[in-house]
């Protein structure tokens, strides 16, 4: 299984949707982690575990762009079953999630 | 102790209310039959009885409905007072750093879900509580999606259109506060 821990694999502090609105995007989220990772996970068949746990807060439009491209690349229902979500702290985000991967761009 | 003390105190109500009852049911113009009447004897014991069973039914159920109205209206309260904390800095200031405005969301987030939880396992109307969360969802949407400069949001540009949200999302958490009343 191929992990990422928003915590401490990428910040502390989700910012906004795309680089144009500053630092730690959903867009920078995506092309220096989230998209990498999901083709490691491909290439190894494995599922991609993703912790939301212990950051202050996820903007919606940092889900919805960085979620939203990887549902778009990949297709939502192969990138929705091949995703493990943690997100203890608010099972909310998990069904926004959900939403902008199946959403059209 | 108590219980033990409640349980004496009602044994000893429930004799002198089917002696009252009998005594009362025997009653004709002023002479009391000495004699026992075992029929009304039963009627009355059973009477009472039945009174006794539907007022302890009565009170119990009185009860729970005020406990769990006591549990769900403190959470509720301090869900409240988050979203005004929000709204009330969202009101004075110019500009706002989306990572205060999606820490605070993340706040009011935690104590929603369990309460919507609780609402929807229970028997009472959960509408009003999955009314807040689509309203908070929507209003998440749209402040976090506003254009920023360095993760900073220029509050005053978008000024009436985000007070307006929010007082939508106040007169809903005020007509849920009323439909919670009729849980007591």
């Amino acid at each position: 299984m191929i992990e990422i821990k928003i915590l401490t694999d990428f910040t502390f502090a989700p910012g906004a949707r795309d680089y144009d609105d500053g630092k730690d995007s959903g867009q920078e989220f995506y092309e220096t982690l989230l998209k990498s990772k999901f083709d490691e996970a491909l290439k190894q068949n494995v599922q991609l575990k993703i912790d939301l746990d212990g950051v202050e807060g996820y903007p919606s439009s940092f889900l919805s762009e960085s979620f939203g491209l990887l549902g778009n690349e990949y297709g939502a229902e192969e990138v929705w079953k091949r995703l493990i979500i943690v997100s203890n702290e608010v099972a909310l985000y998990i069904k926004k999630i959900k939403k902008y991967i199946h959403e059209k761009r | 102790m108590k219980k033990g003390r409640a349980i004496l105190i009602s044994i000893v109500c429930f004799i002198g209310g089917v002696l009252l009852s009998y005594i009362a049911s025997q009653y004709v113009y002023f002479k009391m039959k000495t004699e026992i009447s075992v029929f009304d004897m039963s009627i009355s014991v059973l009477g009472l009885a039945i009174g006794l069973y539907i007022a302890v039914t009565l009170e119990r159920q009185k009860n729970r409905g005020q406990n769990f109205y006591s549990y769900v209206e403190s959470k509720f309260d301090l869900l409240w007072q988050d979203f005004i904390k929000l709204s009330d800095v969202l009101d004075y200031s110019p500009n706002m750093e989306l990572t205060e405005i999606s820490k605070s969301l993340k706040g009011i987030y935690k104590k929603l879900t369990p309460l919507k939880t609780i609402f929807v396992a229970s028997d009472y109307d959960e509408k009003c509580i999955i009314a807040i969360e689509e309203k908070i969802s929507d209003f998440d949407e749209y402040i976090t999606g506003l254009e920023s400069n360095n993760n900073v949001i220029n509050i005053d540009t978008f000024r009436d259109k985000i007070t307006s949200k929010c007082n939508e999302i106040n007169e809903c958490f005020a007509s849920s506060y009323k439909s919670l009343n009729h849980i007591s």
